[in-house]
């Protein structure tokens, strides 16, 4: 199964910054990953870091892991001189691909299984300022950009984002992030059909 | 309430920006998905837990937190004596 999952993170918001100065964050990192901060000496590299970190993480969720978000275990493998950053998230015997970008404040990062696909994921930003429908506001941008039928998104048990099309046969993979009001949005524009939709509940079961 | 519940949700509070979720509160309720809180604050809870309680939280232990029980527990395992 190809899965994706993505980060934002942004160093405008103080409380962000805060946290990756803090003492005590090399504990969240391994040495290697705590060289490539030294050689830059840029706060960035290590938000960067945790942005791959949990984008991978949210792979591996949907390839059915159940444990909480421990970020030193997944040991990150790239280079600080390539813009966008591009590694390698490894977790035991799993091997993500992921990217990193800046844009001004703001750190996105994606990551997938399958290497092929990174430079096919295509990410979006969205700002909701009041009670829209959130769901029906990204399905549909997401429908614009792909040029595909109506979409619909929805939330499995274990908060992940499905976007299926209408009749539910088929879906887009893809990951969602937010800090406050902003919304990231990462969708690999390739159907795949559902073959393990929960009876009745209109939800698809990941692994 | 045990006198740690009551200071984990001291610390969990700082970093809480939905305060609403507070009414529902319950121990078995997960810090990411149920109070949104976000997940870059992992750093900061942990920091404030270990100093709170003098403890250190491993790896493995981190993994095993997905509640405000699971910290109760942690704390409560850090603590037994040998």
């Amino acid at each position: 199964m190809i899965v994706l999952g993505n980060d934002l993170i942004n160093l405008n918001n103080r409380v962000n910054t805060n946290t990756l100065c803090r003492a005590g964050i090399e504990k969240f990192f391994t040495p290697k990953e705590m060289h490539l901060l030294e050689l830059t000496g840029d706060v960035k590299t290590l938000a960067c870091l945790w942005a791959m970190k949990e984008s991978a993480y949210k792979c591996l969720v949907k390839l059915g892991f159940r444990k909480a978000f421990s970020p030193a275990k997944y040991h990150v493998k790239t280079s600080v001189i390539e813009k966008p950053l591009l590694g390698e998230v490894t977790y035991g015997e799993h091997v993500f691909y992921a990217k990193c970008s800046e844009d001004g404040d703001f750190i996105r990062a994606v990551a997938t299984n399958e290497e092929s696909r990174l430079s096919q994921i295509k990410s979006f930003h969205i700002c909701f300022h009041g009670t829209e429908n959130k769901n029906e506001a990204i399905a549909a941008k997401i429908k614009k950009i792909n040029h595909s039928d109506p979409l619909e998104l929805s939330k499995t048990d274990q908060n992940i984002p499905v976007l299926m099309n209408k009749r539910k046969t088929h879906r887009l993979e893809i990951s969602m992030a937010n800090e406050g009001k902003l919304y990231y949005v990462s969708v690999l524009p390739e159907w795949f059909r559902i073959t393990n939709q929960k009876v009745g509940t209109g939800k698809i079961a990941y692994a | 309430m045990k006198p740690s519940e009551a200071n984990i949700i001291d610390i969990l509070k700082r970093y809480s920006f939905e305060k609403g979720v507070w009414k529902q509160y319950s121990p078995n309720m997960s810090i990411i998905g149920d109070l949104k809180i976000n997940s870059a604050r992992i750093v900061d809870i942990v920091l404030d837990v270990e100093d709170r309680f003098d403890i250190e939280i491993d790896d493995d232990s981190l993994e095993s937190i997905v509640t405000v029980q699971d910290i109760v527990d942690v704390i409560e395992q850090k603590n037994k004596p040998v």
